[in-house]
């Protein structure tokens, strides 16, 4: 996009001013998360007047929340969970998404099924779902929470797959099967390899999804064995006062997987995203 | 309507050149075509012509006025681009009117100039059409339509028919050069076809590797042609080039001495000939004369013309005429004779070299 | 016949059957669709079932009582409180994060910035954080005594306390989460429309805004209405960030339908008045939902004329 402004004052006037306003919005973004960072490393966070760098820098909160308060605990409860659903989400959406766009069965119903799936508002969800794992016992266990993610994974990974399988020709398969190539054997010499990027990108929106999500956890788990890092973090919140440097460390550490998989898969994110619209 | 232009522009991106240097004039209502392989610049040209892109040196004047620094529209330009660059989202109606729209005309105006524009290109039962329902060659009218709706000062073709098919380009450009011709409106048509430069430019400017190897009208640039470079690029099928060097006995021609040659060079040093198919003769090879011979290895009709293509040391040349009473085929061994009005002779520096008239015998 | 030949007309009727392509089609959707129906629609369909009774508070059923639970859900007035904040809510939200998004978007595919892709990717982090993260966050920044915020505007505002200030902070919260979600796919639009267009506008000589409404904005039309739809569906959702910032407070200003559902069930272990609020809840987002798709399959099919 070009401007027709001839005058060149007003051209740098109004450079300027975007790199200002983009440069603002920046700080607004990652202020908050420096915030956090800093909070979490100083001796006295609550000062005032409050100051970003702290005049005495620690570790002691760190450390309180590794060993006396078992934030280890919650962060291996939800890997375990995030990452045995999000691998069964994945597995069942991709075949799902692939039938979807190569078959259709149903004429598109199921596809509407599975993607309105994601206007159930989940505590409408999880009530029912309480009264039912009662009955199996399945309250502060793995399971529970694994299989109650589904409903969040399942329809995600199946809306970005299903964009993704669109994008494969379909000649692709089918001059594989000319060529002699049996059905699975297709499958995982043509299909899987052009697929990877798909699959990675709905894996990582998926996991990212589980790893915070709070609501279901909430409800199906009540025991330090069982529950996970977001409810972990909200019991920072006590009646009146909250422990914020340990919060802070926690939040850091909470964060931490988050940003080693957004960095090792940069584009793929985006491209989940992205199409996660599209 | 104010004279446009161009003066000692250049275009630089990083190290590359661009254009280098180039000035033309542009006559009032004349339709120039700028010529030449692709990279060449021309295209280039066009766009700082038009706004789009600043010129790195160098000035272009509308009427002795300095517009470099001037957007697009101001200029009173108006562009066709190569990519059809339709909006989408607009009826073709809306399209065409978009520049009266933006200048924020009146609707009846507006109204009335699209009827008229639409009348003139044959366009009138698309108006209400969008962009993608249209083929090729109509979505071409429908941008030249949105150009000349504005009756702007000068009319800018980017290749505009390069993506169509062969008939369909004939068609456009027999239309275009009429309508340019009815409107009077001073053109800038950039192509790499030279059969498309011959056909519709008043003046042609050839271009290769950012500089300007010559500008005039077609038949000049095809019988003349300033340089090696044009004279290859120009005509189809190409020109047939020869060593030459000009001796005391006359003009030698590829170690043979051929003196029909009944005109004179001043002082210049010869290095090559070129002949057109058309200028260069082939007669069976019977005589004991030194001549030029060549075998004959293809006989290409195209339409109705036969073409011979012969061998000729390590070359192949071709040539269109024969003796009218030597019935040559394909494996013969040929003589070649020139016409000499019509041959061009080339300096060591790919340079024309001029000719006057004055007489030389056969020796 | 031994059982290995049993076995292998067994085996080749199953691939027999199999090398059917409905078969396989089918067979790949199963488990989707299986796992959906058994874990949110199974459910789905006996809160609707557990809504018409009631409940002690041991959640053992007692007695059919009919359209009770949603009578009495419906005339509390916190329940009402709830769906009033929640709308609302949902309205300042989207519309904030929609023209906020728009314009950082806008300004960061304008002409004068080159490393767009980089400017986006930075964007995101606040959406990909969990939402107690960010409402502990700026529940830290709100803090009356040492937050930032205060600080930096100079104000003295109980932002967790104060009767309107409450809903403001969450509602900052929430902005700050979810304006990268636009900023990223309308600059994924915005990248994918052709240069040639813009400058066909320049040499027609349209005005910045002309651009905009003729050329930008048409191209960005079904994005817009997707990710409205999205974040509205989600917003609609809102609970953890709550739960964190004010806890509903003061008193229940700030609960949200999610909230007081919640509560119903494990606050006031009410298990019928919950299920009803949840088909309520469940309702309401459908019609939203729907009334937005209505909206998105008109502009689809009779798109505007520019």
């Amino acid at each position: 996009m070009n401007l027709t402004n001839t005058n060149r004052y007003a051209r740098t006037l109004v450079r300027g001013s975007v790199y200002a306003l983009v440069a603002l919005w920046l700080v607004w973004i990652w202020g908050p998360i420096l915030w956090d960072l800093f909070t979490g490393v100083s001796v006295n966070p609550q000062t005032d007047p409050p100051t970003l760098i702290p005049q005495q820098f620690t570790l002691e909160h760190y450390m309180t929340v590794v060993q006396e308060e078992d934030i280890l605990i919650y962060i291996r409860n939800s890997t375990v969970v995030t990452t045995v659903s999000t691998a069964l989400s994945v597995l069942v959406g991709a075949l799902a998404a692939y039938s979807l766009t190569r078959y259709d069965p149903g004429d598109g119903q199921i596809s509407f099924f599975t993607l309105s799936m994601r206007f159930l508002p989940p505590i409408a969800v999880a009530i029912p779902i309480y009264t039912m794992f009662i009955g199996l016992e399945w309250i502060n266990t793995w399971q529970a929470l694994i299989v109650a993610y589904l409903t969040i994974g399942i329809p995600i990974s199946t809306w970005i797959m299903l964009i993704f399988f669109q994008k494969i020709p379909e000649e692709l398969e089918e001059a594989s099967r000319v060529d002699g190539w049996s059905r699975m054997q297709t499958w995982r010499r043509v299909v899987l390899p052009l697929a990877t990027p798909g699959i990675s990108s709905a894996a990582i929106l998926t996991a990212i999804l589980m790893w915070n999500e709070y609501v279901l956890a909430l409800v199906l788990t009540t025991t330090k064995e069982a529950q996970t890092v977001p409810i972990y973090l909200a019991g920072f919140v006590t009646t009146r006062g909250v422990l914020w440097g340990r919060m802070g460390a926690a939040t850091i550490i909470a964060l931490t997987p988050i940003v080693v998989l957004a960095f090792i898969a940069q584009e793929r994110l985006v491209a989940g995203f992205t199409l996660e619209s599209s | 309507m104010a004279k446009t232009e161009l003066l000692n522009l250049r275009k630089e991106y990083d190290d590359v050149i661009a254009v280098d240097d180039i000035s033309i004039t542009l006559e009032d209502g004349e339709f120039l075509v700028l010529l030449g392989p692709s990279g060449c610049g021309k295209s280039t040209t066009l766009r700082m012509i038009a706004g789009l892109e600043t010129a790195t040196a160098g000035d272009i004047r509308v009427g002795g006025e300095v517009v470099n620094d001037q957007a697009p529209a101001e200029r009173d330009f108006a562009l066709v681009f190569q990519q059809v660059a339709l909006y989408p989202h607009m009826s073709v109606q809306n399209n065409i009117s978009s520049p009266l729209r933006a200048a924020k005309l009146d609707a009846d105006t507006i109204e009335r100039r699209v009827l008229k524009t639409a009348k003139l290109l044959n366009i009138e039962e698309l108006l209400d059409r969008r962009p993608s329902e249209l083929s090729g060659g109509q979505q071409q009218r429908v941008a030249i339509g949105r150009a000349l709706v504005r009756e702007p000062r000068a009319f800018l073709l980017d290749e505009p028919f390069s993506k169509l098919d062969q008939k369909l380009r004939i068609q456009l450009q027999k239309e275009l050069k009429q309508l340019q011709g009815e409107m009077e409106i001073t053109t800038v048509f950039v192509t790499h076809d030279q059969e498309e430069a011959m056909v519709l430019a008043d003046r042609i400017a050839v271009m290769d590797e950012g500089s300007l190897q010559q500008i005039d009208p077609p038949e000049n640039i095809y019988q003349k042609p300033a340089n090696k470079f044009v004279a290859d690029f120009i005509g189809n099928p190409t020109m047939n080039f020869f060593d030459a060097s000009i001796e005391d006995r006359g003009l030698k021609i590829e170690g043979e001495i051929y003196s029909e040659w009944n005109r004179s060079v001043r002082h210049a040093s010869i290095d090559s000939m070129a002949a057109r198919p058309e200028d260069i003769v082939l007669s069976e090879s019977h005589t004991t004369e030194s001549m030029l011979t060549a075998t004959v290895s293809l006989i290409e009709m195209r339409g109705s013309t036969a073409y011979f293509v012969c061998q000729f040391d390590s070359r192949e040349l071709t040539v269109l005429k024969k003796n009218d009473h030597d019935d040559i085929s394909e494996g013969d061994t040929v003589a070649l004779s020139f016409d000499f009005e019509a041959v061009n002779l080339f300096d060591s520096n790919g340079k024309l070299v001029n000719v006057t008239e004055s007489a030389v015998r056969q020796s | 016949m031994s059982t290995v030949d049993i076995f292998s007309i067994w085996r080749q009727r199953v691939e027999d059957g199999l090398s059917s392509e409905r078969a396989i089609a089918w067979l790949f959707v199963a488990p989707a669709v299986i796992l959906l129906l058994a874990i949110a629609i199974y459910p789905f369909i006996q809160m609707i079932y557990d809504s018409v009774f009631a409940f002690s508070s041991a959640g053992q059923r007692e007695a059919f009582v009919g359209i009770e639970n949603f009578v009495r859900v419906l005339s509390d007035g916190r329940f009402t409180g709830a769906v009033l904040f929640t709308i609302v809510f949902v309205m300042i939200v989207v519309s904030s994060e929609f023209l906020l998004g728009l314009g950082i978007s806008l300004l960061i595919y304008s002409q004068y910035i080159k490393r767009r892709q980089l400017l986006v990717v930075l964007s995101l982090p606040p959406m990909m954080l969990s939402p107690v993260i960010a409402g502990l966050t700026w529940r830290m920044l709100f803090n009356v005594e040492f937050g930032l915020v205060n600080h930096l505007l100079s104000l003295n505002i109980d932002w967790i306390a104060g009767r309107p200030w409450a809903a403001a902070a969450i509602v900052i919260t929430d902005i700050w989460m979810w304006t990268p979600l636009f900023v990223l796919v309308f600059a994924s639009t915005l990248q994918a429309i052709p240069e040639v267009y813009y400058e066909a506008a320049e040499i027609d000589g349209m005005s910045a805004w002309q651009r905009f409404k003729w050329i930008t904005f048409p191209q960005m039309r079904t994005a817009i209405v997707i990710v409205l739809l999205l974040r509205v569906v989600r917003a609609f959702k809102v609970f953890p960030k709550i739960q964190v910032m004010t806890l509903g407070g003061p008193g229940s200003f700030t609960e949200s339908i999610a909230m007081i559902t919640y509560n119903y069930g494990f606050s006031f272990f009410s298990l019928g008045r919950a299920s009803a609020a949840g088909v309520l809840y469940w309702f309401l987002m459908f019609i939203t939902a729907f009334i937005i798709f209505r909206a998105v399959a008109e502009e689809l099919i009779s798109p505007e004329e520019y």
